[in-house]
């Protein structure tokens, strides 16, 4: 077992040695600290205040939008138009949120907490788009790229198994996702602290499980959006590992799984609204943050089903990437 | 235990419908250098690649160093160090860095060895420098270098004085034979030209079409060559143009070529050749005999390729 952590720590050399992966990286930091900075920048031109009055009778307004809202869910539920029961899980997050509110008594924050504030920014920025970017294309050097590069030669003729070797490989991508997700994570957190105040770090707020509301600390709020979002990126990892070990082709296997993350996985939400087989098929519900942030497009789904699905999905790309390598001849 | 660094049994490469190699069967001894010539395509990377496990076996086995490459891969695979193919080490890296990962692979390199391997590959000036700036012979050196870092037994070579100029392919001979007279190294390497397994080998296998044709030593071969007492002698004289002339006369078949008059003759009719041309007055200035007892004939005699 010792072996196989050297073997690990070797691809993690072989990552980092690389130009791209501390330019990446530096990218990363880069995009952080001007989006934010462009944010403080578009506040404060444009006046924008960092507080928003809640008047006296919150609860008595809050609980007449809820009654609109149901009214409006059950017209939705009713509607034969596939397109517009999307909003179902979202209507069905707000409502939740809503009764939860004024059963426990929870007043709006007048001035959103760094919590959820990082997590806002961090999804509308898409963040995790671009760490999936990286990612892959770290990941296909790793796996096709030495191919092309002609040393796998020299990793497989070692006493090592081939499937030690692809799982290193697997692990050292997966740890510099991880070294880029807390990066993001740590930054972002910072930055905006830095423009817009560390508060509200002890609050606690509400999260939508899919079925009901839990009160938890804002910060695990954050933390579960954030590693939410790394499955999503992981999922794509997967996906262009296999098509790596099995095409052999660095650009094959980047272009096809970024196609899939920015293109595809649209397309087969998209067959997931309109037919009911949809919900089957992998990727269309790959934006797991989505289900806590704003609930879900399509009816009947659920986060762990979601999950669910991906990880088969995902096991079924590994194994096939795992027997391709096994039995090929290098 | 076999006392055999390498044994090939009866080994066979099928893809698809294709059968790529098969019945080769080869044993290695301690300290030898062992030459497996063959023409490209022959099966040679093919063999080499089933050796170190690059390429699936289809029938029969390998035991290097007494592990078999089917049952006891990892066993097999410390015992051997090797360059297949090309030497492709991570470009983006030194070649310190390089050897250093694949130090990391074996338990009892440290850095005293990684620095020993470079200087008896003579890197020790470039060793700092990114590898893509290297040259071809440098990639080389870094290549055995990598493969003898943990002192394997065996030492596979695919090719490796491909892309060599003269004093490079000179250097890795010397290497070469340095290496197993000195430590005992066994050596398996592959080429397709003739003149430098003669010179470095002490045993030659040669492969055609994927098959063994024979296996003997390097004397052994360039006897087999010697049977045939037809030789082409080079005349200069100070006449050519008439020797030619008056050879055909007596039934013997010349060319004259740059460097004189070629003589296709068998040694018993030396003495005539000579009458004949200094009784027409032509004053013989030199006469040798054309190196011809070479592999490269042997090569050609058994294989059936050329004539």
């Amino acid at each position: 077992m010792s072996n196989f952590f050297t073997l690990v720590s070797i691809e993690n050399t072989k990552l980092w040695k690389r130009l791209s992966t501390k330019v990446m990286l530096i990218i990363m930091i880069l995009i952080i600290i001007i989006a934010t900075g462009i944010y403080k920048y578009y506040n404060v031109s444009h006046k924008i205040s960092n507080t928003t009055t809640i008047s006296g009778n919150w609860k008595q307004d809050l609980q007449q939008s809820i009654i609109l809202q149901k009214i409006q869910l059950k017209q939705v539920k009713n509607d034969t138009n596939r397109v517009a029961k999307t909003s179902i899980g979202s209507l069905e997050k707000t409502i939740a949120e809503g009764e939860y509110r004024t059963r426990n008594n929870i007043k709006p924050e007048s001035n959103q907490n760094v919590w959820s504030r990082s997590t806002n920014f961090a999804t509308n920025a898409g963040y995790s788009g671009i760490i999936a970017l990286f990612v892959i294309i770290s990941c296909s050097a790793l796996v096709a790229g030495e191919f092309s590069e002609g040393t796998m030669k020299m990793m497989v003729s070692r006493p090592y198994k081939r499937f030690e070797i692809l799982t290193a490989k697997l692990i050292a991508t997966i740890l510099y996702g991880l070294e880029l997700l807390a990066t993001t994570f740590l930054l972002n957190f910072i930055m905006l602290g830095i423009f817009f105040g560390f508060n509200g770090m002890g609050n606690n707020e509400m999260l939508w499980t899919s079925s009901k509301i839990v009160y938890i600390p804002a910060a695990l709020k954050t933390i579960t959006v954030f590693g939410l979002n790394f499955l999503q990126v992981l999922v794509y990892v997967i996906i262009a590992f296999s098509i790596s070990a099995i095409s052999r082709s660095r650009s094959i296997a980047t272009g096809f799984s970024l196609f899939l993350l920015f293109v595809g996985s649209s397309i087969i939400q998209m067959l997931a609204i309109y037919f009911s087989w949809g919900k089957y098929l992998p990727l269309g519900m790959s934006n797991f943050s989505v289900f806590v942030t704003s609930g879900t497009i399509i009816t009947g789904t659920t986060l762990a089903y979601a999950i669910g699905l991906s990880f088969i999905y995902s096991v079924i790309f590994c194994f096939v990437g795992y027997w391709v390598f096994e039995k090929r001849d290098i | 235990m076999t006392s055999e660094v390498l044994k090939i049994e009866n080994l066979k490469k099928v893809i698809g419908k294709r059968t790529i190699v098969s019945d080769i069967s080869i044993e290695l001894k301690e300290g030898e250098i062992f030459g497996f010539l063959g023409p490209n395509g022959a099966g040679k990377s093919t063999t080499i690649k089933m050796i170190v496990g690059l390429s699936k076996i289809t029938e029969g086995n390998i035991y290097v160093g007494g592990c078999s490459v089917k049952e006891d891969f990892k066993g097999a695979m410390q015992n051997i160090g090797c360059i297949v193919e090309n030497p492709d080490m991570y470009k983006y890296m030194s070649g310190l860095d390089n050897l250093k990962i694949f130090a990391k692979i074996y338990k009892d390199v440290d850095e005293a060895r990684i620095n020993e391997v470079i200087k008896i590959v003579d890197l020790e000036r470039a060793i700092n420098d990114k590898v893509k700036t290297y040259s071809l012979g440098m990639k080389q050196r870094l290549g055995i270098a990598q493969a003898l870092l943990h002192s394997p037994k065996l030492l596979i070579l695919d090719e490796p004085t491909n892309g060599l100029d003269p004093a490079g392919i000179k250097e890795m001979r010397e290497l070469l034979r340095k290496l197993s007279s000195d430590t005992g190294l066994t050596v398996f390497v592959s080429s397709h030209i003739l003149g430098e397994m003669q010179q470095m080998c002490d045993r030659v296998g040669i492969i055609h079409k994927g098959k063994i044709i024979t296996i003997k030593s390097v004397e052994e071969l360039l006897n087999m060559a010697q049977d045939d007492d037809k030789t082409i002698l080079i005349l200069q004289s100070d006449n050519n143009e008439k020797s030619v002339l008056l050879l055909s006369g007596i039934n013997i078949t010349s060319s004259l070529l740059g460097d004189g008059v070629h003589v296709e003759t068998t040694k018993d009719r030396v003495p005539e050749i000579v009458t004949t041309l200094t009784s027409a007055g032509i004053a013989i200035l030199g006469m040798d005999r054309q190196e011809t007892q070479s592999l490269e004939d042997v090569f050609m005699k058994l294989t059936g390729e050329g004539k």
